[in-house]
């Protein structure tokens, strides 16, 4: 085994403990009104974002841009993203509960059309359409973000708004 | 739906920090709701009207369009 591979290995093991975290503990049921999502702590923002950083300074040292990096730092940024998007806010209320399903709803669209698009791009050509898994991280990648910016956005707006119909 | 968030505010003398504070919500969701932007659950219109001693349509009213 490579050192790719322990990497890979040590991701996925983190991955089973933060969805075991993340994973409702209120039984089995499919009732979304039951359901209750057990989000990481905020503190889980600021390790991630470190984290990051970490990744990258370690690729610029290196400086060695093979296929092999890029797919480390894709799957290091994916589960940067996917930190970012399940830790709670400083301040967690019903207005960043609404705010979070709502972007998650139209990041899954985002993923749904990116995939869509990579489909219809890739008819025909059957070495595309064989599922690439960087490929697929990527897609990953990109509606976690896609996520963040719709969360963030909205929350950047509200917060600069303010009422001037009344003085 | 129109409210009297900022008027009511302004008549108790409370920032939206405080009052955010009040009904244990970010100062964000307060600025929101009075901006229009966001619809507050019903928990959240009730712990409002408590603290504003007022029931709750005489600080949230429906417009034609709801």
């Amino acid at each position: 085994m490579n050192a790719l591979m322990y990497f890979g290995i040590s991701i996925a093991i983190l991955y089973v403990f933060l969805f075991g975290y993340l994973f409702p503990k209120t039984g089995t049921t499919y009732d979304l009104f039951s359901l209750r999502l057990d989000l990481y702590p905020h503190w889980m923002k600021y390790i991630s974002l470190v984290l990051f950083l970490v990744f990258v300074v370690l690729i610029i040292v290196i400086d060695e841009f093979t296929e092999e990096w890029a797919s480390i730092l894709i799957v290091s940024t994916n589960l940067c993203l996917f930190l970012l998007v399940f830790s709670k806010e400083k301040f967690e209320d019903e207005f960043s509960e609404q705010l979070r399903f709502k972007s998650f709803t139209y990041s899954f669209l985002t993923f749904l059309i990116s995939a869509g698009v990579f489909g219809i791009v890739s008819l025909g050509n059957i070495e595309i359409f064989i599922p690439n898994l960087l490929f697929i991280q990527i897609l990953i990648g990109v509606s976690l973000a896609f996520s963040l910016i719709y969360f963030y956005y909205t929350k950047y707006r509200s917060q600069k708004i303010t009422d001037n119909t009344i003085k | 739906m129109k409210n009297r968030l900022k008027i009511e505010r302004a008549i108790k003398n409370l920032t939206q920090e405080e009052l955010s504070g009040l009904i244990n919500v970010s100062r964000q969701t307060i600025n929101s709701i009075e901006t229009g932007r966001y619809i507050p659950s019903t928990v959240l219109a009730l712990k409002i009207s408590k603290i504003f001693e007022k029931p709750v349509n005489e600080i949230f009213e429906l417009e034609n369009s709801d």
